[in-house]
């Protein structure tokens, strides 16, 4: 059944498992990456990869993604190990530039410092790009960045994600596939008036995803959420983008499988699967 | 015969040859816009059904080839009807219960590109379901399913 499965598999999984993979740290930056979903945001449509400029349209504004790419002048080539860390889990630039809740270092503070380096190993790795970044246009006062250390001060809250006794690995390896690399909470929990994802309704759905279009709950509610899918199913979404009535997903999910679910691991889509269907189930 | 209301696929695809392949813009089966929001829903649920029939294939939890040549046959069908008949101007979503978005007839040929990926995929899927290469069909359902994928994306709004 299982070697069945993996013949059609048309995802480079060596590169994923490979023995060389876990030995050489951009290899295993790059799952990383694709893992965290940085590509997406980070390249424009028909732009350079990495160099940023895509337009996020929220609530709150439009947002324009920075290049990622090592170039010193425009991207992150100059950046050290400590200060991408920094970036990555307390939302703060090198020069002390508090981000927009947009970048989703809400969710990177889980990463472990492991993931954080390999991840800067396989960035530093991509072709850099001359490429300068556009401000953003957003309205007042979410615009304003001097209101986002307060911002900080009452949403964030910054570090790993605490042991959890009494679960297995598998579901501490799906939350942090979920909760940290994956970001998933950021277009399937709603948000609040001032952008703070509602952690009461974690993953309940929310009516304004991504380009205001809504994004539905992924907790195993029975009615409103996934709660009468099989692990299966939502491996299979996962790999392929299929719901289980044979409908594929589109709305961004399409570019989420894309480029990021269908190239993990067969056990660590599993262990999502486990952690969502483990989750309270929220209603409508 | 699967019927869609009151019509066959049959019928949808002799009016898609007597109108033409290439029609420049979608000719409707009916001038009713919630009946034509019907026959799409319809005709798109029935291909999510082919789908769902091949992945099962695809994945040895059940179904003959027989079922996969038939969900191929659907497939094809319907992707042929995409852009000649089930995409008429006023079916957006707000209309009915239209999930379509404006972007469609904003960018008709942009969408014209994402429709012809599935027919291109289809045609795919229904030659590997002939030769009964259990690799190939698992290729080309995975291509036909970044088709629906790729179209959803950008064309239709989530329930």
């Amino acid at each position: 059944m299982r070697a069945a499965r993996a013949a059609w598999l048309v995802v480079p999984l060596a590169l994923a498992s490979g023995s060389g993979a876990a030995a050489d740290p951009v290899a295993r930056g790059e799952y990383v990456f694709d893992a965290a979903g940085c590509a997406g945001c980070h390249t424009a449509p028909d732009g350079e990869r990495l160099a940023g400029g895509r337009a996020l349209e929220t609530p709150f504004g439009t947002f324009r993604t920075p290049n990622i790419t090592p170039d010193p002048e425009h991207g992150i080539g100059g950046w050290s190990d400590a200060d991408f860390v920094r970036a990555m889990r307390e939302g703060i630039g090198p020069d002390g530039t508090v981000y927009f809740p947009a970048f989703p270092y809400t969710s990177y503070t889980g990463m472990t410092e492991r993931d954080l380096l390999d991840l800067k190993a396989y960035l530093d790795a991509q072709p850099a790009v001359a490429q300068a970044d556009q401000p953003h246009e957003l309205d007042a006062p979410y615009g304003w960045r001097f209101l986002l250390p307060a911002w900080r001060l009452l949403h964030f809250e910054a570090g790993e994600l605490p042991e959890e006794p009494g679960r297995d690995p598998q579901w501490h390896r799906g939350r942090y596939l979920v909760r940290a690399l994956g970001h998933c909470g950021e277009c399937h929990t709603p948000r609040n008036r001032l952008g703070a994802m509602d952690e009461d309704r974690f993953l309940g759905g929310s009516e304004a995803g991504p380009e205001g279009r809504p994004v539905p709950n992924i907790t195993p509610h029975p009615e409103a959420g996934i709660g009468s899918w099989s692990p299966g199913d939502v491996t299979f979404l996962l790999e392929t983008g299929m719901l289980p009535d044979g409908d594929f997903v589109g709305g961004g999910m399409n570019e989420v499988v894309e480029a990021s679910t269908s190239r993990l691991t067969p056990e660590d889509r599993a262990a999502i699967a486990a952690y969502l269907l483990s989750l309270p189930p929220i209603g409508p | 015969m699967l019927r869609i209301g009151t019509i066959t696929i049959g019928s949808l695809i002799a009016a898609a040859i007597a109108f033409g392949a290439h029609a420049q813009s979608p000719q409707p089966t009916s001038q009713d816009p919630s009946e034509q929001i019907a026959q799409r829903e319809a005709a798109m649920k029935e291909m999510g059904g082919a789908m769902k029939t091949i992945s099962a294939y695809v994945k040895n939890e059940g179904g003959t080839i027989e079922d996969v040549r038939e969900g191929a046959a659907t497939i094809d069908l319907v992707s042929a009807s995409i852009v000649p008949h089930l995409f008429p101007a006023g079916t957006e979503a707000g209309v009915g219960s239209s999930d379509a978005l404006p972007a469609i007839w904003d960018d008709w040929s942009g969408f014209e590109q994402a429709a012809g990926a599935l027919t291109t995929a289809s045609a795919e899927l229904t030659a590997a379901a002939e030769s009964g290469d259990r690799a190939a069909i698992a290729a080309a359902f995975a291509a036909t399913g970044r088709s629906c994928g790729g179209c959803h994306e950008t064309y239709r709004a989530e329930k």
